[in-house]
C-alpha cells in the first residue's frame, strides 16, 4: 500500500500511516465542515460562543440575508464575466500564437520566441504599478475589459500550446496539404481538433486563476458594483464579525466558495491533470 | 538517369504567393494578437517600471524628475522594507519544505488507483480551488482568540490556543500553516504524476532483491524523482515569494510588521501611499530576488545531478 | 498515370548537403523503388516531389509540367506516410473525403469514389470508425484508401510497411503490386528494405549518400550490380568480397589470386582492370561450389530447411559464406573445398565500380 508499491501485508508502519494520512484528512476537512456549520447558526448565538455548531438552534436566515441584501450575486456575475472572457481569449491568442511558434516560419519569429520566453519570468507584481499607471491613463479601470485583460500577456498559455503542437505529428498537417487544404483550413479543421486535450487543460488553468485572482482586481476594480468575488469578499472582511455576524460572513463564504466546489467535484479529474500538467511544464 | 533535357519546352506551373509550409511574413499573423497583448502589457509596463524605479513620482506630490538610484537607496534604508524582505525569505523557508515533504508525503501515501486514495486526493487537492478571501475568511474564523475553532478544541483540553494573528513570533508560521492548508495540492499532484512515470519493474525487481519499504524509498523513489522534487521546490519558492492575499487579509502584515511580506510593501507604497517610482523600485528588487532564488535552486539541483 | 522528371535535384540542409545532385527519369506507370540505408535521402527525395520540402537546386518535372514551385496540394501526387498520418478526429470516411472536399468535388461523386475504394481494399465495414479504433494494418488501408480516392497521377511511398509485422507485411506487399496492376498509375515507393524492393519494383533505384547508385530492374541490379555498394547491399546472405590480385587474361577473362595464393578465374573481361590499384571479387552464395581448390573450414552452419548456408574461414582469414544442400551433411569445424563459378564472379575496380562476364 504505501511508501513501495508490492509490499501487501498491513503492518504497524502501515496503520500508524493510516493514521497520520486520516488525521491531516481531519484538518483539512474540519475547517470547512465548522464554517458550514457555523453559516447556519443565529448571528447572536455566535455572539456568545462557536461551541456546539451540530445542536441546535438552526437558521436558514444568514442566507436568506444574502438573497435578499448581499452584493455578492453581482460580485459573482463579475466573476463570471472576468473569468470566462479571460479563459476564452487566452485559449483563442495562445493557441494562435503557440501554433504559430511551433508550425510555421517567418521573418523574425526567432527573436520574437526568446522575448516570449524570457517574459516566463516576469511576475505579475513586477509590472502591476506601471500598468495600474497606463490602465488609469486609459481610463480602463472599473471595466471588464480592464479586469481581463492584463493577464493575457503572460507567456504560460502561449508555452503550453507552443508544447503541445511540437508534439502533434506534422506528417498530419502534411497530409492535410497533399489533400490542398489551405493553412487555415489545416489550422481549423485539421490541427484546431487534435488540441482539445490541451484546449482543456490551459482553459481551466486559466479559469481558476481568474477566479480566485486577488492583486490586479483589488487595484483596478475600485468601485462595488464592479467587484469581483474575491475582491468583494475580502472588503466585507475588513469589517469583519463587527457588523453583519459571524453567521452571515460564513454564509457568504459558503455561498462563495459553492460554484467552484461544485464545478471541481464534476471536473475533478481534468481540473487535478490542469493544474498538475500546466504547473509541470 | 537522363540529363536534363534542353531541347523539350517546360511548362512552368506558377507558384501561389502563400504555399503552405512556407516561410512567409504572413504567418507572423498567427502570432501578432499575442504579441500586441505581450508588448502592450507586459514589455512596455516591465520598461516603463525600470523607468519610474529611476524617477520620484509620487502620484500625491507630483512627478519630480530623475533621481537615479535614490529610491534603491532609499528601500535600503527603510525598516518597514528591510523587515518585509526579511519576512518573505522566513516565509519562503519554513513554507517550501512544508510544500515539498508534506507534498511528497501525500504522494507516496495516495499513489495507487484505490478508492481511499482517490478520496483522499480529492480532499487534499479540493482546498486549492478555493479562492484566498475564502480560505482566509474560515482560517480567521479559525484562529480567532476566544470562539475560534483551534481555542474550542484547545478549551476541551482545558488549555489556551495560541494566537496565530497577534503573535509576532506566531504570525508568519500561521500564515504559512493557512498557505500549505489551502495549495498543498498542486505539489501533491506534481509529485504523484511524477511516482506514476517510475516502471513498476523497478519495484518488482527490488521485491525480488528483498529490499525493504525503507531502502525502496531511498535507493529507488526518491531518485527516480529527483528532478521533480527539484521542479516542485522552485516552483514553491517563486509562488511564495509572491505572498500578498493571505497576509493582507489574516494580519494585514501585523502584528507590528511581522508579517508584512515584500508584496503587500508593493502593494501600500504604490497603491495606498501613491509612490510609483518608490514602489516600482521595490517591484525590481521582489523580481531580482525571484530570480536570483529560483536560479539558485537549479543550480544547486544540478549540482546534485552531477555528484 | 504520368512520368517524373528529377532534373539535377539537389537539397542541402544549412551547410549539410544531403542531395547533391541528383536526375533521374521514373517512366509513366512503373512501380518505382528507391532503395537505400536509412539516412541516405529517400525520404527527402520523395518530399521533394511532393512538394513537402522545398529543392535546393534543380527541377521536378511531372508529365512535362514543371511542379517544383507549386505546393503539394496542386502537384496531382498522393503519399502514404510511415506512421499513416490519418485525421484522428475524423472517421475513415471523412479522412478519404476530406481532400476531395478540398476540391470541391460534389458529394455524390465522393460516395462513390469512396465506395469504389473501399471495395478495392476491402474496408467497407470500417467507414464509420475513427483511425482510434483501427489495427495498425487497417489504418495502413485507409491511408492507402485516402491515396487512392484522389486518382492522383503519382503515388508516393514513404516505409508504409515499416511499422506492421512481418506477416501483414508480406500480405501488403502482395496487395500493393495488385493495386498497382489494377490502378495503372505511377507509383514510387522508398524503403530500406530489400525483400520489399526487389518483390514489388518494376526498377530499383539503389540510393546512397544521396547519390544514385544504380537504377534497373530487380534481376538487374541483382545479377548486374553497377557498384560495390549495390553488390553488398542487395541479397542475403551479403556477396562474398574479396580482395585479389590480378594475375593476367585467360581465355579472355581476368585471372585473380586471393591474399592465400589460390588462383580464380573469371570470365570478366581484362580491359580496365589492369590500371585499378586495388581489385576486389565478388560471388554470392548460390555460385560457391564445393569441390574446388580453395580450402575452409566451416565456422557457422545456418540450417534454412530448404538449403543451408555454410559460413567457411579461409586459411588468410577471409570469411566465404556458400550455400549448400538442404540435408548438407556439413558440420562446424569440417574441412570444406570450395571453389567460384567463373561466370558468376564479379569483380570492382579501386572506384568501387562493378565488371561483370560479357
Ligand atoms: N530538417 C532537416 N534538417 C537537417 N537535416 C535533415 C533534415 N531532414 C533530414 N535531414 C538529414 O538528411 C538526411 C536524409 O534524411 P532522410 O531523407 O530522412 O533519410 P531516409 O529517409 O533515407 O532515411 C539524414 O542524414 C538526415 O539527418
Ligand atoms: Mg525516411
Amino acid at each position: 500500500m504505501v511508501l513501495g508499491r508490492g509490499v501487501k501485508k498491513l503492518d504497524l508502519v502501515d496503520m500508524l500511516l493510516l493514521a497520520a494520512l486520516v488525521g491531516l484528512a481531519i484538518v483539512w476537512v474540519a475547517p470547512i465542515v465548522w464554517v458550514i456549520g457555523l453559516a447556519f447558526k443565529p448571528n447572536d448565538v455566535l455572539m456568545r460562543t462557536t461551541g456546539g455548531i451540530f445542536a441546535p438552534p438552526f437558521t436558514g436566515k444568514n442566507f436568506r440575508d444574502i438573497l435578499a441584501t448581499s452584493a455578492v450575486f453581482g460580485w459573482m456575475l463579475n466573476s463570471f464575466i472576468v473569468a470566462i472572457g479571460q479563459t476564452f481569449l487566452t485559449l483563442a491568442i495562445s493557441t494562435l500564437a503557440g501554433y504559430g511558434f511551433a508550425r510555421t516560419d517567418f521573418p523574425g519569429k526567432r527573436i520574437a520566441f526568446i522575448l516570449v520566453i524570457a517574459g516566463l519570468a516576469v511576475p505579475e507584481q513586477a509590472i502591476i504599478v506601471p500598468l495600474h499607471t497606463m490602465f488609469a491613463e486609459a481610463h480602463l479601470h472599473n471595466t471588464y475589459f480592464g479586469l481581463i485583460a492584463p493577464r493575457l500577456a503572460f507567456p504560460f498559455g502561449v508555452f503550453l500550446m507552443y508544447q503541445y503542437f511540437k508534439g502533434v505529428p506534422r506528417e498530419i498537417e502534411e497530409a492535410a496539404m497533399l489533400d490542398n487544404a489551405s493553412r487555415l483550413k489545416i489550422f481549423f479543421r485539421v490541427v484546431l481538433p487534435l488540441t482539445v486535450p490541451a484546449q482543456a487543460t490551459l482553459g481551466i488553468y486559466t479559469f481558476l486563476h481568474a477566479w480566485n485572482e486577488y492583486f490586479w482586481p483589488l487595484v483596478s476594480a475600485t468601485k462595488p458594483e464592479m467587484y469581483t468575488l474575491t475582491i468583494g469578499l475580502a472588503a466585507t472582511q475588513t469589517n469583519f464579525a463587527q457588523t453583519e455576524g459571524i453567521g452571515f460572513l460564513m454564509a457568504q463564504a459558503v455561498f462563495a466558495g459553492l460554484p467552484i466546489l461544485i464545478l471541481y467535484l464534476f471536473f475533478q479529474r481534468h481540473i487535478v491533470t490542469a493544474v498538475a500538467g500546466g504547473a509541470g511544464k | 538517369m537522363s540529363a536534363p533535357s534542353q531541347a523539350r519546352p517546360v511548362r512552368v506551373a506558377r507558384r501561389d504567393a502563400d504555399a503552405v509550409g512556407r516561410r512567409t511574413a504572413w504567418n507572423a499573423l498567427f502570432i501578432a494578437p499575442y504579441m500586441l497583448a505581450f508588448l502592450v502589457l507586459l514589455v512596455v509596463p516591465l520598461g516603463l517600471g525600470m523607468w519610474l524605479s529611476f524617477q520620484d513620482y509620487d502620484m500625491l506630490a507630483g512627478y519630480g524628475g530623475p533621481v537615479g538610484w535614490e529610491n534603491y537607496e532609499r528601500l535600503l534604508g527603510d525598516r518597514i522594507f528591510l523587515g518585509s524582505v526579511r519576512n518573505t525569505i522566513w516565509f519562503v523557508i519554513i513554507s517550501v519544505p512544508a510544500f515539498v515533504g508534506l507534498g511528497l508525503f501525500l504522494a507516496l501515501l495516495l499513489n495507487d488507483d484505490s478508492r481511499k486514495s482517490s478520496f483522499f486526493r480529492s480532499i487534499f487537492f479540493g482546498s486549492s480551488v478555493l479562492s484566498v478571501t475564502i480560505v482566509t475568511l474560515v482560517w480567521r474564523l479559525v484562529y480567532m482568540p476566544d470562539r475560534g475553532l483551534l481555542q474550542n478544541i484547545a478549551g476541551m483540553f482545558g488549555l489556551t490556543a495560541p494566537n496565530f494573528m497577534t503573535t509576532e513570533a506566531l504570525a508568519l508560521p500561521g500564515i504559512a500553516i493557512v498557505t500549505v492548508w489551502w495549495i498543498i495540492g498542486l505539489p501533491m499532484m506534481l509529485f504523484l504524476a511524477a511516482l506514476q512515470q517510475i516502471p513498476k519493474e523497478v519495484y518488482e525487481a527490488a521485491a525480488l532483491d528483498n529490499a525493504s519499504r525503507w531502502r525502496v524509498l531511498v535507493s529507488i523513489t526518491l531518485p527516480a524523482i529527483r528532478r521533480t522534487i527539484v521542479l516542485v521546490a522552485v516552483i514553491e519558492v517563486i509562488l511564495q515569494f509572491q505572498l500578498f492575499g493571505q497576509a493582507n487579509l489574516i494580519t494585514n502584515g501585523g502584528p507590528n510588521n511581522a508579517s508584512r511580506p515584500i508584496v503587500m510593501f508593493i502593494y501600500e507604497a504604490g497603491f495606498r501611499d501613491w509612490m510609483l517610482g518608490y514602489a516600482a523600485a521595490a517591484s525590481q528588487i521582489l523580481f531580482v530576488l525571484m530570480l536570483g532564488a529560483a536560479m539558485l535552486q537549479m543550480w544547486i539541483g544540478r549540482q546534485k545531478d552531477g555528484g | 498515370m504520368a512520368g517524373i522528371s528529377l532534373h539535377n535535384v539537389g537539397k542541402s540542409y544549412g551547410s549539410v548537403e544531403v542531395i547533391p545532385d541528383l536526375s533521374m527519369e521514373i517512366i509513366s506507370g512503373e512501380f518505382l523503388v528507391f532503395l537505400g540505408p536509412s539516412g541516405c535521402g529517400k525520404s527527402t527525395l520523395l518530399r521533394m516531389i511532393a512538394g513537402l520540402e522545398e529543392l535546393s537546386n534543380g527541377e521536378i518535372l511531372i508529365d512535362g509540367t514543371r511542379v517544383d514551385a507549386l505546393p503539394p496540394g496542386q502537384r496531382g501526387v498522393a503519399m502514404v506516410f510511415q506512421h499513416y498520418a490519418l485525421y484522428p478526429h475524423m472517421t475513415v470516411r471523412d479522412n478519404m473525403a476530406f481532400g476531395l472536399r478540398n476540391i470541391g468535388m460534389s458529394a455524390g461523386e465522393i460516395d462513390r469514389k469512396i465506395a469504389d475504394a473501399a471495395r478495392i481494399l476491402e474496408m467497407d465495414h470500417l467507414l464509420a470508425r475513427k483511425p482510434s479504433q483501427l489495427s495498425g494494418g487497417q489504418r495502413q488501408r485507409v491511408a492507402i484508401g485516402r491515396a487512392i480516392v484522389k486518382e492522383p497521377k503519382a503515388f508516393l511511398f514513404d516505409e508504409p510497411l515499416s511499422n506492421l509485422d512481418a506477416a501483414l507485411r508480406s500480405r501488403t506487399r502482395i496487395e500493393l503490386a495488385r493495386l498497382h496492376q489494377q490502378v495503372k498509375a505511377t507509383m514510387i515507393f522508398v524503403t530500406h528494405d530489400q525483400v520489399e524492393a526487389m518483390t514489388m519494383a518494376s526498377r530499383i533505384a539503389i540510393m546512397n549518400q544521396g547519390r544514385i547508385e544504380q537504377v534497373g530492374t530487380p534481376l538487374e541490379v541483382y545479377r548486374r550490380p553497377r557498384t560495390r555498394f549495390v553488390a553488398g547491399f542487395i541479397g542475403t546472405p551479403a556477396m562474398n568480397i574479396l580482395t585479389v590480385r590480378l594475375l593476367g587474361e585467360d581465355k579472355g577473362g581476368a585471372v585473380v589470386a586471393l591474399p592465400g595464393g589460390q588462383r580464380v578465374e573469371t570470365r570478366v573481361p581484362i580491359s580496365g582492370l589492369a590500371s585499378s590499384a586495388t581489385l576486389e571479387l565478388g560471388v554470392r552464395a548460390e555460385h560457391v561450389t564445393t569441390g574446388g581448390g580453395i580450402d575452409g573450414r566451416a565456422e557457422v552452419v545456418e540450417r534454412l530447411g530448404d538449403r543451408t548456408f555454410v559460413y567457411a574461414r579461409l586459411p588468410d582469414g577471409a570469411l566465404v559464406v556458400y550455400e549448400d544442400a538442404g540435408d548438407s551433411t556439413v558440420s562446424v569445424g569440417d574441412p570444406v573445398a570450395l571453389g567460384f563459378n567463373p561466370a558468376q564472379v564479379h569483380l570492382f575496380d579501386s572506384a568501387g565500380i562493378g565488371h561483370h562476364a560479357a
